[in-house]
């Protein structure tokens, strides 16, 4: 056991040391010209929602999402500082397991987040950073009726913020494929006490305790996008993949929304000026 | 020295990132939810209401129940059932055992519900007798779920067969402006199963002048039996427009049940209010629902609601004044309980 540790450290060690290859990359990490990269993505993909305020069954069916990702260089950083922010809404149609409930499910995020950029090569750029997020959601169940049909989301949280950009070509076409990934790591959670209804919350005016710190142990939630971008005379298009898991277990209950889709869109690159 | 640092700020920090993406990828939430199968459905039956149903305890003050002993004395039954109508009318057995109208399991097959918290009483209320009073449709106003007209003796008459309707603010001010001449109004919720207890509160709203404390409500915080909340205040604003400030009598039975029992809650003790007839049904708990693995829908009393006095009414309201409508009065077509809610009225004016 003690060896196998040993090994297990090294070989993290070793994987930490990747970012530190070839820092003698003579031109900046990222850009200094002010350009601003503008993605809009759409995506269909499959969704397991789970919400034991409602219900303990998960429910499952297709899932939608429209995002919109930008990106540029902090100029006064020399290139090695890059501001993102990130806005997307995705909406759920959902059956129950036993096939005869259906719910939505959605959510709308803001994200922004700054990363320091590094080039280990010239084709290879590594960022790190930290974000910030806000979310709003709700679940609704069509099929149970009553006092608890739907469960309202809201929560703020900053966490890490990482991306890999490998510059590369197919034939003679340039194509970029970007690895990107946001994980919360504190924030605080809107919830209803575990057999609270909102009637008395709203209408009673029954409001205390509702906000719940979360972290990783309580919320565990990643989301990674995956794109290969493909740089046209006019224009870049994007095919990649979106992986959007959000979980929490506060307060007695628990959540998840796990979320995979393809997703199509196009990147614009322009430059703001000033008059 | 400083290669040195930066080396170890950004071995720290792939290292975090490594960290985190393997914390959450590692770390799904899920439930465990028992399988789809007859023994299956049956435990999630009976821990869903172990783990959310409110009122064990009063259930064990009142007639001995003990959740674990329903459990030991079904379980061994579930092999002799033949079809899915059999295994149905079990799991309502064992609905039945917590007495609770509030309680349901909703199928294709059916509604499994508790009746007897209205069956092995008199009705005390005929909508034959509704329409001798009411009168035809003509003789009545019919305004946002209430019916009302004038009596003879100059007595509003209100009938308020349901709270699952919204009271428009509208709706209520022409009715108090149409019976503000009268002497007293009877408002009859006798068999009003209940509905919105927001539209419980805004017709109780109507007769009170001033912010009243209508009662308290509690939740569940946990698995346990006991874990509750603290019970916080209901609070009653006045009507914002035209109110009832004379004598008003409020028609009860035993189906006046859960929202209209609530209103029976806010209003009684108020001044110039009697309440006459039978027993309410009771149902104080506000239900919430969950499915079993099967997909059945299950109801459940979970937010037990206390009066005043921090007593729950679980198992119904006393009227001030208890009268039955006898068998002559039946065949007479009187209706003795409004007949009673007269002679209150014209006794309090004198």
């Amino acid at each position: 056991m003690r060896n196998l540790l040993k090994r297990m450290a090294a070989v993290l060690w070793w994987l930490s040391g990747v970012t530190l290859a070839a820092q003698t990359t003579a031109s900046a990490p990222f850009d200094t010209t002010g350009i601003h990269h503008s993605m809009w993505l759409v995506g269909a993909g499959r969704s397991n929602a789970l919400d034991t305020y409602i219900s303990p069954l998960e429910y499952t069916g297709p899932t939608f999402t429209l995002a919109h990702l930008t990106e540029r260089g902090l100029r006064r950083s020399g290139g090695r500082v890059s501001f993102s922010t990130r806005l997307d809404g995705r909406l759920a149609y959902v059956t129950s397991t036993a096939g005869n409930h259906d719910a939505y499910d959605g959510d709308v995020a803001f994200a922004v987040a700054w990363r320091y950029n590094w080039k280990p090569r010239p084709d290879l750029r590594l960022a790190l950073g930290g974000m910030a997020e806000a979310d709003l959601g709700f679940t609704y169940n069509t099929g149970l009726s009553g006092n608890n049909p739907a469960q309202g989301r809201a929560a703020l949280a900053v966490g890490l913020s990482a991306l890999a950009a490998y510059d590369s070509r197919l034939g003679r076409l340039p194509l970029t494929l970007t690895l990107q990934a946001d994980a919360p790591m504190m924030g605080m959670k809107f919830q209803p006490h575990y057999g609270q209804s909102y009637y008395e919350i709203f209408a009673l005016g029954h409001q205390s305790g509702h906000l719940h710190v979360t972290w990783p142990g309580n919320a565990p939630t990643l989301r990674t996008l995956l794109t290969a971008q493909f740089h046209f005379r006019r224009l870049t298009a994007t095919v990649g993949y979106l992986s959007d898991v959000r979980q929490s277990k506060v307060g007695g209950l628990k959540y998840h929304s796990w979320n995979n889709s393809f997703v199509i869109g196009f990147v614009r690159h322009f430059r703001l000026t000033s008059r | 020295m400083q290669n040195v640092i930066r080396s170890i700020k950004v071995r720290a920090a792939s290292l975090l990132t490594m960290l985190v993406s393997a914390l959450v990828a590692t770390s799904c939430i899920t439930e465990e939810v028992a399988p789809n199968t007859i023994r299956g459905n049956f435990d999630a039956l009976w821990q869903t209401l172990d783990e959310r149903y409110c009122f064990f305890d009063l259930k064990a003050t009142e007639y001995g129940l003990d959740w674990n002993e329903v459990y030991a004395r079904y379980q061994p039954k579930l092999a002799e059932q033949k079809t899915l109508w059999d295994y149905f009318n079990l799991l309502e057995d064992v609905v039945c055992e917590l007495r609770d109208g509030h309680v349901n399991i909703i199928s294709s097959l059916g509604t499994a519900r508790y009746g007897e918290w209205f069956d092995n009483y008199p009705a005390n209320y005929a909508d034959t007798l509704e329409r001798k009073y009411l009168g035809r449709t003509t003789d009545y106003v019919t305004t946002g779920g209430l019916k009302y007209r004038v009596l003879a003796d100059s007595i509003a008459y209100v009938r308020c067969p349901s709270f699952d309707v919204s009271f428009g603010d509208g709706n209520l001010h022409v009715m108090m402006l149409t019976l503000a001449p009268c002497k007293g109004m009877i408002l009859d919720i006798r068999s009003n199963g209940g509905g919105r207890l927001t539209s419980a509160e805004k017709l109780a709203s109507v007769f009170i002048d001033e912010k009243t404390l209508g009662g308290y409500m509690a939740h569940k915080t946990g698995k346990g039996h006991n874990d509750f909340s603290q019970p916080e205040a209901i609070e009653i604003e006045p009507f914002g427009s035209r109110r009832w400030t004379k004598p008003l009598v409020v028609l009860t039975n035993r189906r006046t049940y859960s929202a209209a029992n609530a209103f029976v809650m806010y209003v009684k003790g108020l001044p110039g209010v009697t309440i006459v007839g039978d027993k309410t049904g009771g149902g104080s708990g506000m239900p919430l629902t969950s499915e079993l693995p099967c997909g059945w829908t299950l109801r459940f009393s979970a937010c037990p609601m206390y009066d005043r006095q921090m007593a729950l009414t679980e198992e119904g309201i006393a009227p001030d004044v208890k009268v039955d409508i006898t068998s002559d009065d039946y065949r007479r077509d009187i209706d003795t309980i409004i007949e009673t809610a007269r002679r209150i009225i014209l006794s309090a004016g004198n």
